[in-house]
């Protein structure tokens, strides 16, 4: 089919699963109103802070704070990417209704399209009201720059999107050997999101140094040199991970640091599994999407 | 030909679904399938509606190659399987605007055919209730009403009536009809044989995943079951003296003048006027006897298994 004649057909569901979202805009008010609420007596103090004394809170990038902001985010939008991306693909398939849509002429693609399509829109909606009700009231007062928050909540939500696509695809690539959808793809995009978390240079150097003082008889503390053993296994497996790239790219954008953005793993790895993704899809009978 | 499949074979872990399925149906034709629950019925039609891979054979359905494009086929076809699951959460009108877009309906005849084929299913009242809330049979016809508004030129409708009450039955098969006559074909399946004489042209029977009987209602009584007549005569006993000598596996009296005789040949229903007139009763009425219940009993009941340690 024509892709004049597939995009109907993925915009009808996308938009069938927005209309069905309504809970997520009320959980994601809900929580933003809390947010605010919770945030702006801290927001206050620092603006009275900073007119009691000008630039005694000013707020500068450095490694830690933009790694600890980052990773916040990461957190927040990647949940938001995998529980939105199970509710509408996993909710359909469990309550049946998939039934119903695969008597229509979608394919595989059609369909993680417009599921991925769904995930984007309900997750990106989600996730930046939530977001938007923690940082407004720094931002109404000026501490926090807007601009470099907005562009830290863009960067993780896409890192994690890219995570959650490859792991979609990942599934029908296998799928199409298996000939059944052996693992669900909410299960295996969540695996990626979460992989992209943990990957991470910070989680992995955090970890890794946790373990081997485990492992140390009583008394021994890591050496300098145990430390820069687990970094540097830290930054060579750190290479995996999208939302590493999307932190090293910032990184070098808010000249905290001057450091190879690492895109030369996870960027064909993603356009690889896309692509081999789709090509299988195309040949994917659609009873494998019924349990 | 709507529908031309040769050979199919889908093979499942322990049960063979089909086994070398070949059928044709005609443009203008209801096609029904039937056979025992497991027969191979559903999976017949998933494999033509292009959902289920078939291990082997070739079909042809309105023009597509099942094999080659099978995502392809169902932009021809609506299709309705037993055990719906619809969005319980929608409004009627909202969950047939949904399906007309996907049927590929020009937006600006989705709203007119929505109307059209609520109106056509009695489902106009129910347009904004939640489908969660309705009987059964409201869902059935919601469905239904799914299937019709699509662009199809063939309908694959798996027991479309079940759960909807005789008058809607009744005109579903009006509107059924009506839209056969315009060219469109139905490949149809349901285990109501009596009903479905009323609108089906051609049969298949299939058992265990094979076709073992095709052909009209006609053929396949003349082909399978015995021919049994019913005769209403001036004097019931004479006329049974009278039918005696007539070759036959049945006769006996079913009813006060009422007759019923069973034939060994086809060819000596003949005799039966003749035999009566020599013996000077009147035949009153004479009629074939004979369903597609006992053509469907005659070709999926194995006969029963000997009792244990045989007999004598």
């Amino acid at each position: 089919m024509e892709w004049l004649e597939r995009l109907p057909l993925i915009e009808a569901i996308v938009l069938k699963d927005l209309r069905a979202a309504k809970w997520w805009w009320v959980a994601a008010a809900v929580l933003a109103l809390i947010g605010a609420i919770m945030m702006t007596p801290g927001a206050m103090s620092l603006h009275y802070m900073n007119t009691l004394y000008p630039g005694a809170t000013f707020f500068r990038w450095t490694d830690s704070s933009l790694r600890a902001i980052y990773g916040i985010v990461a957190l927040l939008t990647s949940l938001a990417l995998g529980l939105a991306f199970s509710s509408v693909y996993t909710g359909e398939v469990r309550r049946g209704t998939i039934r119903s849509i695969i008597l229509y002429p979608v394919d595989a693609n059609d369909l993680i399209l417009a599921k991925l399509a769904s995930a984007f829109a309900i997750a990106f909606g989600f996730s930046f009201v939530a977001f938007l009700g923690f940082t407004l009231p720094y931002f109404a007062y000026g501490i926090f720059p807007a601009g470099d928050f907005l562009a830290i909540f863009l960067t993780t939500f896409l890192m994690g999107f890219v995570a959650l696509a490859t792991g979609v695809f990942l599934t029908l690539v296998i799928a199409h050997y298996t000939r059944r959808m052996s693992i669900d793809p909410s299960t295996m995009g969540g695996l990626f999101l979460l992989g992209a978390v943990l990957l991470t240079q910070l989680v992995i150097d955090t970890v890794g140094q946790y373990l081997l003082q485990i492992v140390k008889p009583p008394g021994q503390y890591l050496s300098p040199a145990d430390r820069e053993a687990i970094d540097n296994f830290a930054r060579a497996l750190s290479v995996l991970s999208p939302q590493h790239m999307g932190a090293r790219i910032l990184g070098d954008l808010f000249g905290v640091s001057n450091l190879w953005p690492d895109i030369h793993v996870v960027v064909p790895v993603f356009v690889l599994v896309v692509a081999a993704g789709y090509w299988f899809a195309r040949r994917i009978y659609m009873d494998q999407f019924v349990r | 030909m709507l529908v031309d499949a040769s050979g199919l074979v889908k093979q499942y872990p322990r049960v063979r679904a089909l086994d070398q399925v070949a059928l044709q149906v005609k443009e203008g034709e209801v096609f029904g399938l039937f056979g025992p629950n497991g027969a191979g019925k559903t999976t017949c039609l998933r494999v033509l509606s292009g959902l289920t891979e078939p291990d082997t054979g070739q079909a042809l359905v309105c023009g597509v190659d099942v094999r080659a494009h099978p995502n392809d086929v169902r932009r021809r076809l609506g299709i309705l399987f037993d055990l719906p699951f619809p969005y319980e959460g929608m409004t009627v009108q909202e969950y047939l605007t949904f399906f007309a877009r996907m049927a590929g309906l020009p937006p600006a005849h989705v709203p007119g055919r929505v109307a059209w084929a609520m109106a056509l299913l009695g489902q106009t009242q129910h347009a904004a209730s939640r489908i969660g809330r309705l009987s059964m049979g409201e869902r059935q016809r919601t469905e239904l009403a799914r299937v019709l508004m699509s662009p199809a030129q063939a309908l694959f409708l798996d027991e479309p009536f079940s759960n909807v009450d005789v008058n809607m039955r009744i005109s579903l098969r009006t509107a059924l009809r009506n839209w056969v006559g315009q060219g469109g074909s139905i490949l149809f399946t349901s285990h109501n044989l009596l009903e479905s004489e009323a609108i089906v042209d051609r049969y298949a029977f299939i058992h265990l995943g094979r076709i073992v009987a095709l052909g009209t209602a006609r053929e396949l009584k003349e082909k399978v079951l015995a021919p049994t007549y019913e005769l209403e005569v001036s004097d019931g006993p004479r006329a049974l003296e009278a039918l005696r000598p007539i070759p036959h596996q049945l006769l006996e009296a079913a009813g006060p003048n009422l007759v019923r005789i069973g034939l060994l040949a086809r060819s000596d229903a003949g005799r039966i006027a003749k035999a009566l007139t020599e013996a000077g009763v009147d035949l009153l009425e004479m009629k074939g006897v004979g369903t597609m219940e006992d053509v469907y009993r005659r070709i999926t009941v194995a006969p029963p298994p000997p009792p244990p340690g045989g007999v004598g």
